[in-house]
């Protein structure tokens, strides 16, 4: 564990280590790098005339060229490693060629560039199996504009079944969507029925970082709980339904170790970039059973200046003809670019970028009257996003400086119709005590939740190209500032008619909350990075990248109020390529996330202790007192998340490069993971006597002070804690194999083998119902306590991608089988009656009995073999589902898909008492068109 | 087990065809028959496709005829192994050029001239695309990419499956709930030629969503069709002849899931004669139908002079099995059956752009029902239909072509109860004369008119039991009934074709159907059904311009 400069009074000394990192390095100091060119002509496939004026690119540098008047390029120089060459060209699709480029010389690459890219030969259109993401050298899943068209989504989640390890979905809105890289579920939630803990799969997601178009989304301000239950993605990663996949461009899946320019995440960094600059205008729907979409994207250069516009409408209903609830999307993106004067190299001295970005979402479960009567919830979210990124060249590189800020609005209502029995309630919000109000019978329960995240965002970053001891550096040194509220007004429901109506002990009630009165959340940061690359070595050409990064967690959200938590996170990446058909890499690093405010403030619990309950016939004569406590579960010790990250893996080129097969094993450990354990306590409870109990009276009767009798009630308080432990391991595997050209046929594979388990250093405190027993009835004064069960998932996942490519008629067919190849899930609770690792007192202690002191005659009572969390052991057999999509250009760039997810209906396998259910959804099929509006036709 | 008589038959005949026609030496020339139109058949069948389903065709209306007329506008469909016999080894050699065609098409049915499992109104939506071309030097391809949306209104009783097969077991429920089906399909071929011998595969899916609408008895049912067909080919040198081999699998699941949320309904298991047992249903209920057709077959055809034929036979078998439980593979009750079919087609042009052609063709359906606790059949169907039908189009004077066409068709089912020891057995004939006119005002519009009259003769009696149950009667018995009584049917077309040079040929067409009962045969247990019923298509279709 890393954990240096704790309680460190400010991160101004961070901040002012990485900004003496800014000055240019000398270029007279720098020594001559052995370097590379990339040559060849551009030409229209069609015709096979030269192409003018396209631009080419080296994906993740600063190199760019046009051709010339005869096609002709000379791009460099470059250096030595795979690279992605990108060729650009108004009316011709867009195209990534990879290369290997060597130590030195040149690469030779001719360009045939087609308006469709489905007419040019060898064209790829999954992901890039083996590629980098810009700048970084951990593993990654890089999806270019062409695997994304080639890809039934309907959001961002869907794209991400290109990733080893992703199982298949139809595309649709109609549930939360969240990204969990090289996790999987285990069972249940942590902590049993004992507390609101997060399983597995949330605290993945919750640690994934999303960046779309540089800047980071979070779900740490997310307060959206409470009240009747609806859908929220509290202690999760942010809802990818509001990233609508058609006006994404490109998608970099870094499953490996990011590099120090990212932070806030614990389980890699997905970077998307939506379209922009000069695109052509286009529309495109698609349409389902459930789930009808369009979207309109365009954009123009005006001088020095680009405007792009792209907007998304989508809409799911859940289940048509059975259920009414449905999902609809709405989306806008403006962005305009502006470039002023030139650095001297071909680039632009000056360049401002500015997005402005809108999206609401709306999960509308209206009530069903003939179903349920009365119940019916909604969400509601919305956003806006802006942006401004300010790029500055100088001789070796660039100055950026980036501001975001992103403003929502989350609004959630739900009702349902309570019924109880005559009780008392309290409406009280502070502790003391009070009369009570008897209600009774049947009332409708309706709680809104209206939140408003902000999230501030900056980062001044540099970037320096340069080399020196032989060798060619990227640096990149930047410091970043987030600060993160909620302007909601919070909870709201009238708490004479609650959404909770009975209490258990475990949790106490909720109590309208405002949430704008909650402590901010902000985090500085500074990080150093430096990709070094040497073309020539006795080992072949090697690749470095190493790095730094320091993350301040400030005291109460305030920048000058002291540091409440810091951890420095190295990070380093290797490459080593002996021959030009292996590479062998390695990983390391660690990476920390930021508490969300949720839990760095969580939510007060209430409790209403009833101390008198008279009640008769005679409304007047009723008389009930109440007591309510206060209990906060806020922890002040709670910091950040760390993961310890590890992966090595090795890729091997054949066939000219056509084909790679690639495997990685990885080991990622996150370490006070933040969960929610229950605290034990009790409140007393006063008894009183009535002074006359006479019925018929007409008035309500006194009672005797002091009271006669106290007496406790034990209880759980959930509390925010660094407990959890998730640690994940596995091997992935992605293969390509070349085109066997008489077919036009490709074969692609990928498949992950993961394994995660979950520890939790909280306790099992037995069934709910016997802890409520334990609290309302005297006669036990004790209950047996055991350790947290660990619980683990494991999978074996296989995808495997069959493409069948026939550029002369632009139709590309692809069929992708998804092989369960096992799925196991295990919760480690013995039965064993002697098991118990002590007991909890009425007056809320522990105590814990050691091992040999346990079959004693004083703790039979002690001995009992039903704990919280019950024991399992489960395993699903090997199953697998077809999907299909088949893809034909039209006019232009425009195309039409047919897709069919589980064409066979496989219904997958149900749980039979034996064997874990895996059952697979029914086939979905559905229609998508992409239509440029420069003309329309067919053949 | 295929029929061994029956097969043999079939070969002989195919084998007989072929050696009277490979003694003709002739250059291979193009299979394309003239004519004026578009090239779209009536029903957007492709002879290649792998969803063609020659064993246990769900039943269709003897009188679902109302675009009858149609094809007697239409270029009539090439004649080859891939066009005619399935085998799409055959795209190699009948696909020269490229083309295609989008047709758009609306429907709409109505009437009480009907079964109870028939919905009340039908209408719908389709779009369709096909398209051929060549992929290179020796390579060829072709597919279909097909949108449907579909409503069914107000049902007297609600088909959960198929309602009107050989197969006893039928799924029906009482909800009376209006459906609405969004499907699609899409498939598509391939052929290499490597010298003399070409190689082709086709694949394709069918795929249906169908869900009630605003209805207190919410209904799902999903289908999927996935299809696959091989085929090898060879051209005999020296000669004009083809010959081919192909095999082809054709699964379909069927899933149904009612939710009774808000009003309870009644499942019925229909099961041949046997009085079914009511279900009913609370909760959710879940269903599932399998199918798996195998097929293999034979086909040869030449072009000899200007006569041009094809002659192909496929064996195939249909294993069925139905399931209320949420499972795969369900085993509970099965169906298998056998089929043969023949077929022949002959035609030659005549007096420049006319044509003749001549076609036969038989099939034959043995089918068995099994419980799962005997191995002995409780229910049988034996079905023979035969098939023959001349066209004839000639151009009749300058810019006029006629066209004429007559058909007969007939049909023979025998079912057998086992376990009642109880039969039906059906005769019918259907005679048919059609006339068709096409004019040609001016270079590149065509008009046509054409009408069809087709004439249903049940032969003999319907010697169903006398004593049968209540459900029985109400909803096994009436299609029976129906089956035996005399009807007639009258289809019209009009369409017009205008070619828009470089931007290609448009065609609309008005397609009018009605179906009524002239007399009934006599029967022992209900009346004869009365009223009428009334198809209207409405077709749009665009052709590039190759």
């Amino acid at each position: 564990m890393i954990r240096l400069f704790r309680k460190a009074r400010s991160a101004a000394a961070l901040v002012s280590t990485a900004l003496t990192l800014f000055g240019s390095p000398d270029p007279a100091n720098a020594t001559q790098v052995q370097e590379a060119y990339v040559v060849g002509r551009v030409l229209d496939a069609t015709s096979g005339e030269a192409v003018a004026a396209a631009q080419l690119t080296i994906e993740g540098t600063d190199l760019r060229t046009l051709s010339g008047p005869d096609g002709t390029f000379r791009l460099g120089p470059v250096s030595a490693g795979p690279r992605v060459l990108e060729v650009r060209r108004l009316g011709y699709a867009t195209l990534r060629i990879p290369l290997e480029v060597p130590s030195e010389g040149t690469v030779e690459r001719d360009v045939r560039l087609a308006v469709s890219a489905l007419r040019v030969e060898g064209i790829t259109v999954t992901a890039d199996l083996a590629g980098r993401a810009r700048g970084e050298l951990g593993t990654a899943t890089v999806l270019g504009r062409e695997a994304i068209l080639a890809q039934s989504a309907a959001s961002l989640s869907g794209l991400l079944e290109l990733v080893p390890g992703t199982p298949l979905s139809a595309p649709g809105l109609d549930n939360i969507q969240q990204a969990s890289l090289r996790a999987v579920p285990t069972p249940s939630a942590v902590g049993g029925a004992w507390s609101t803990g997060v399983s597995a799969s949330q605290l993945a997601a919750f640690g994934t970082l999303i960046v779309v178009d540089g800047v980071p989304l979070s779900n740490n301000a997310n307060m959206q709980t409470g009240g009747l239950g609806f859908p929220t993605t509290v202690g999760g990663g942010i809802d990818l339904r509001r990233i609508p996949a058609a006006t994404i461009e490109r998608v970099e899946v870094i499953r490996g170790v990011p590099s120090a320019r990212f932070g806030d995440l614990t389980q890699g960094a997905i970077v998307v970039e939506t379209r922009a600059g000069e695109v052509p205008l286009g529309v495109a729907g698609r349409l389902d059973r459930r789930t009808g979409a369009s979207s309109l994207t365009g954009g123009w250069a005006l001088g020095d200046h680009a405007l792009s516009v792209s907007g998304d409408v989508a809409r799911t209903r859940v289940e048509p003809g059975v259920s009414p609830d449905e999902s609809t999307r709405y989306t806008l993106q403006l962005a305009h670019r502006a470039a002023r004067g030139a650095a001297g190299d071909g680039r632009d001295l000056l360049v401002m970028d500015t997005r402005a970005d809108v999206f609401r979402m709306v999960e509308d479960q209206p009530e069903n009257p003939d179903l349920f009567p009365g119940r019916a919830r909604w969400m509601r979210d919305a956003g806006l996003r802006l942006s401004h990124r300010l790029r500055w060249a100088r001789p070796t590189g660039s100055v950026s400086f980036l501001v975001a800020l992103d403003m929502n609005r989350q609004e959630a209502y739900s009702q349902r119709f309570l019924t109880r029995t005559a009780m008392p309630v309290t409406d009280r919000l502070e502790e003391g005590r009070a009369e009570g109000e008897y209600l009774e019978g049947r009332f409708l329960a309706q709680s809104d939740v209206d939140g408003a995240p902000r999230f501030l965002f900056g980062r001044l970053e540099r970037e320096i190209g340069a080399g020196w001891l032989g060798m060619r550096h990227e640096i990149r040194t930047g410091v970043q500032f987030r600060r993160e509220w909620n302007a909601g007004s919070g909870l709201d429901f009238d708490p004479r008619f609650p959404p909770q109506l009975t209490f258990t002990g475990v949790r106490g009630h909720d109590r309208p909350r405002r949430l704008d009165a909650v402590s901010p959340l902000t985090v500085t940061s500074a990080y150093f990075d430096d990709r070094l690359t040497r073309g020539s070595t006795p080992f072949g050409s090697f690749s470095l990248q190493a790095g730094l990064r320091a993350d301040a967690l400030h005291e109460e959200g305030k920048l000058g109020g002291g540091v409440r938590d810091v951890v420095l996170q190295p990070r380093l990446n290797a490459e080593v390529q002996p021959w030009a058909w292996l590479r062998v890499r390695a990983g390391w690093g660690i990476a920390a996330k930021t508490p969300s405010m949720l839990q760095l403030s969580p939510a007060p619990e209430y409790y209403d202790l009833v101390n008198l309950n008279w009640f008769t016939d005679q409304p007047e004569e009723r008389r009930a007192i109440l007591t309510t406590f206060v209990r906060d579960g806020t922890n002040p010790d709670l910091g950040f998340s760390r993961a310890r990250m590890a992966e090595a893996g090795v890729e091997v080129g054949f066939s000219r490069g056509e084909g790679i097969v690639s495997i990685t094993a990885f080991r990622e450990t996150i370490q006070d993971g933040v969960g929610m354990r229950s605290l034990p306590g009790f409140l007393p409870r006063e008894h009183f006597q009535l002074a006359d109990s006479t019925i018929g009276t007409g008035v309500p009767p006194e009672i005797i002070e002091p009271a006669y009798r106290v007496d406790t009630v034990p209880l759980l308080v959930s509390q925010p804690a660094n407990h959890l432990e998730l640690v994940s391991h596995g091997m992935e595997v992605v293969a390509s194999l070349p085109e066997i050209e008489a077919l036009r046929t490709r074969i692609q594979l990928q498949g992950a083998w993961t394994w995660t388990r979950l520890n939790d250093e909280d306790y099992d405190y037995g069934p709910v119902g016997r802890f409520s027993d334990f609290q309302h009835r005297h006669v036990r004064e004790r209950i047996p306590i055991w350790d947290s069960p660990e619980r683990q998932g494991e999978r074996g996942l296989l995808t495997y991608r069959v493409i069948h490519h026939q550029p002369a008629v632009g139709l590309v067919i692809t069929a992708s089988v998804q092989h369960d190849l096992y799925e196991r899930d295990f919760t480690d609770a013995s039965g064993d009656p002697t098991e118990w690792v002590g007991y909890l007192t009425r007056s809320g202690e522990r105590v814990f009995v050691p091992p040999a002191e346990r079959d004693r005659p004083e703790f039979q009572d002690l001995r009992d073999t039903s704990r919280g969390v019950p024991p399992r052991e489960q395993s699903a057999p090997a199953d697998w589902i077809l999907s299909i999509q088949a893809t034909k250009t039209l006019a232009g760039d425009g195309r039409v898909s047919f897709w069919a997810f589980n064409v066979l209906d496989n219904l997958g396998h149900f749980f039979d008492g034996e064997t874990r259910a895996r059952p697979y959804p029914g086939i979905r099929f559905g229609m998508e068109m992409n239509l440029p509006l420069n003309g329309l036709g067919i053949w | 087990m295929v029929s061994a008589r029956g097969c043999l038959g079939a070969t002989g005949l195919v084998t007989a065809l072929m050696a009277s026609m490979m003694t003709t030496q002739a250059e291979a020339q193009s299979m394309a028959p003239p004519g004026v139109g578009l090239d779209v058949t009536g029903s957007f069948a492709q002879g290649w496709s792998p969803l063609r389903r020659i064993a246990d065709p769900e039943r269709l209306h003897p009188l679902d005829l109302a675009a009858a007329a149609a094809h007697l506008l239409e270029r009539a469909t090439p004649l080859g192994l891939a066009s005619d016999a399935g085998n799409p080894a055959g795209l190699a050699f009948e696909v020269s050029e490229p083309s295609g065609t989008v047709v758009g098409r609306l429907r709409d049915r109505s009437g009480e001239f009907r079964r109870p499992l028939d919905p009340g109104e039908m209408s719908g939506r389709d779009v369709v695309a096909i398209g051929s071309a060549p992929l290179g030097e020796r390579t060829a391809g072709a597919g279909t990419l097909g949108a449907h949306w579909g409503r069914d209104l107000t049902p007297a009783y609600a088909n959960l499956t198929y309602p009107h097969t050989p197969s006893p077991h039928v799924l029906a429920d009482t909800s009376l709930s209006s459906m609405e089906t969004m499907g699609a399909t899409v498939e598509g071929g391939v052929a290499g030629r490597l010298g003399d011998w070409s190689l082709g595969v086709a694949a394709g899916v069918r795929a249906r969503d169908t869900r009630s609408i605003a209805a207190v008895v919410r209904r799902v049912r999903r289908h999927t069709e996935p299809g696959v067909a091989v085929g090898i080919a060879r051209e005999l040198s020296g000669s004009a002849v083809r010959v081919g081999l192909h095999g082809s699998v054709l699964r379909e699941a069927t899933t149904i899931v009612l939710h009774p949320l808000a009003a309870p309904t009644r499942v019925l298991r229909l099961r041949g004669f046997a009085e079914p047992i009511p279900n009913d249903i609370i909760g959710q209920y879940f269903h599932r139908l399998s199918r798996t057709q195998r097929t293999v077959g034979a086909a040869a055809a030449g072009g000899g002079g200007d006569l041009q034929w094809v002659a192909a036979v496929e064996v195939g078998s249909l294993d069925e099995g139905q399931f209320h439980e949420a499972r795969n593979d369900p085993a509970r009750q099965r169906w298998k059956s056998d089929v043969v079919r023949t077929s022949v087609r002959v035609g030659t042009p005549v007096r420049g752009a006319g044509w003749v052609q001549v076609r036969a063709a038989r099939a034959s359906l043995d089918g068995r029902a099994h419980r799962p606790d005997i191995e002995s059949a409780t229910f049988s169907s034996r079905d023979r239909d035969w098939e023959a039908e001349g066209l004839v189009r000639i151009p009749v004077a300058t810019h006029w072509w006629w066209t004429g066409e007559g058909t007969v068709h007939r049909i023979n089912r025998h079912q057998r109860d086992h376990d009642l020891r109880v039969s039906a057995s059906l005769e019918a004939w259907n005679t048919s004369i059609g006339m068709g006119l096409t004019f040609e005002p001016r270079e590149g519009l065509w008009i046509g008119a054409a009408h069809k009259w087709t004439r249903y003769v049940p032969a003999g009696r319907v010697p169903l039991p006398s004593s049968v149950g209540e459900l029985t009667r109400a909803f096994v018995l009436p299609q029976y009934i129906l089956h035996a009584t005399e009807a007639r049917v009258h289809s019209t077309v009009l369409r017009i074709d205008y070619a828009t040079g470089s931007r290609g040929t448009l065609s609309a067409s008005l397609n009018r159907g009605t179906s009524s009962p002239t007399e009934a045969t006599a029967t022992a247990f209900a009346p004869t059904p009365e009223g009428r019923r009334d198809d209207w298509e409405v077709r749009f279709a665009w052709s590039p311009a190759r």
